[in-house]
């Protein structure tokens, strides 16, 4: 095919230069077509995250209504687990009545005995008990024996006087 | 020449646009996305939390509207030394044990970081009863412990000088935001609560304000015939 210039030789763009701009050219029209395809789709996007997200706020408003309507039972829920959490810190200070539940048994077996003094902490148990006779403080001292509740019984002291019979201190240390 | 600085021109200027315009939509466009998207998101979050409480406070509505009282008498907001020795008379009294000397002294901090006051009593009665008397009172609300026994024993009647401590505490000052989550009572805390549950409680009388004595009509003029 025969090439027909019309241009004047100056005006005329190199071959290789003049296949850059058509290039350029095509590639304007394409991120054109892209840029409005990226608009069209981020205001789709957009739209539908903002109709999702006024759906969420609506719902989330509705709930708090209902959870506010409810006041008096979140105020009891979070006044309960406060009280709760100061009752465990007196709990775990240790209580006594386990001391006494551990020393009852042994009292009754002493009930022959005269409790000179019984005195009581969470830890240990120190009393004194007088027996007016050999047969029933050998009794009481069988029924330690066979006591399972203390980690230790330690006799502090045994004596004998006469007057009001055999005095023994015991020293008891729960488990 | 002037003609192809032109035809660059041309080509080049509307590419330079639509780039820069792809950059500055796309930078505005993603942006507004990405925090639409963070909204959703936190919303979600926070719909999940509200559905959470919400269910939660259905559920634990009837053990807390029980139990929150049983609790603030075990632990009361203010001093409880009236009501820890109406307790003692009250469980003395039906252990068969006769209290005296009772002392109690001023609120003071506890260790623990509570409030406590310490009440001192001497009790008599027999040994079996009184060691039972002892062990009812860590069974009362409001909460006590027991700090100190001394028992000593004559002619087969058993004395006890004893002190406790009973512990109170402020209520909490605020509740937490509607969006905050709110937590379950834990097994140990349902535990506790049982616990507390089957504390002997005190009994609260609550008088009436007396009504007018007086008489209502003293002249008697709704009788007084009318002209």
């Amino acid at each position: 095919m025969t090439k027909i210039n019309l241009l004047p030789e100056e005006y005329s763009l190199k071959t290789g230069f003049s296949a850059v701009l058509k290039i350029l050219k095509s590639l304007t029209l394409i991120l054109t077509l892209l840029f409005i395809f990226f608009v069209i789709s981020a205001s789709a996007i957009l739209l539908i995250s903002s109709l999702s997200l006024n759906g969420l706020v609506v719902s989330n408003e509705s709930l708090k209504s209902e959870i506010k309507s409810r006041e008096a039972t979140e105020t009891k829920l979070v006044l309960l687990k406060d009280r709760l959490s100061k009752i465990k810190l007196v709990t775990s200070q240790g209580m006594l009545t386990k001391s006494l539940d551990d020393i009852e048994p042994v009292l009754a077996e002493a009930s022959n005995a005269t409790v000179g003094e019984l005195s009581l902490d969470s830890e240990k148990t120190d009393t004194s008990l007088t027996f007016t006779s050999s047969a029933s403080l050998s009794a009481f001292l069988q029924s330690l024996t066979t006591s399972s509740v203390f980690s230790s019984i330690v006799m502090n002291s045994f004596g004998l006087n006469p007057a009001t019979g055999y005095l023994i201190s015991l020293r008891f240390t729960g488990k | 020449m002037k003609f192809n600085g032109r035809a660059i021109a041309m080509s080049l200027l509307p590419f330079l646009g639509v780039v820069l315009l792809f950059i500055f939509v796309g930078k505005f466009a993603l942006g507004k996305i990405s925090g639409v998207r963070a909204n959703i998101a936190r919303e979600k979050k926070s719909q999940t939390i509200l559905t959470q409480k919400l269910d939660l406070l259905n559920q634990v509505e009837s053990v807390v509207l029980d139990s929150s009282d049983a609790s603030l008498l075990a632990m009361p907001s203010g001093n409880p030394a009236l009501a820890v020795i109406y307790q003692l008379k009250k469980l003395a009294a039906e252990a068969g044990v006769s209290l005296s000397g009772i002392k109690a002294g001023a609120e003071a901090a506890d260790q623990s970081g509570l409030k406590r006051v310490d009440i001192s009593f001497e009790a008599t009665g027999a040994r079996p009863v009184l060691v039972a008397f002892l062990k009812s009172i860590e069974t009362a609300a409001p909460l006590s412990v027991i700090e100190k026994v001394k028992i000593s024993e004559v002619s087969g009647i058993a004395r006890g000088d004893i002190a406790i401590k009973s512990f109170f505490a402020d209520l909490p000052q605020k509740l937490p935001t509607l969006d905050s989550p709110a937590a379950d009572l834990t097994s140990a805390e349902r535990d506790l609560l049982a616990k507390i549950s089957s504390l002997t409680q005190p009994v609260f009388v609550e008088v009436p304000p007396s009504e007018s004595v007086g008489r209502e009509d003293p002249f008697g003029s709704s009788s007084l015939p009318e002209d």
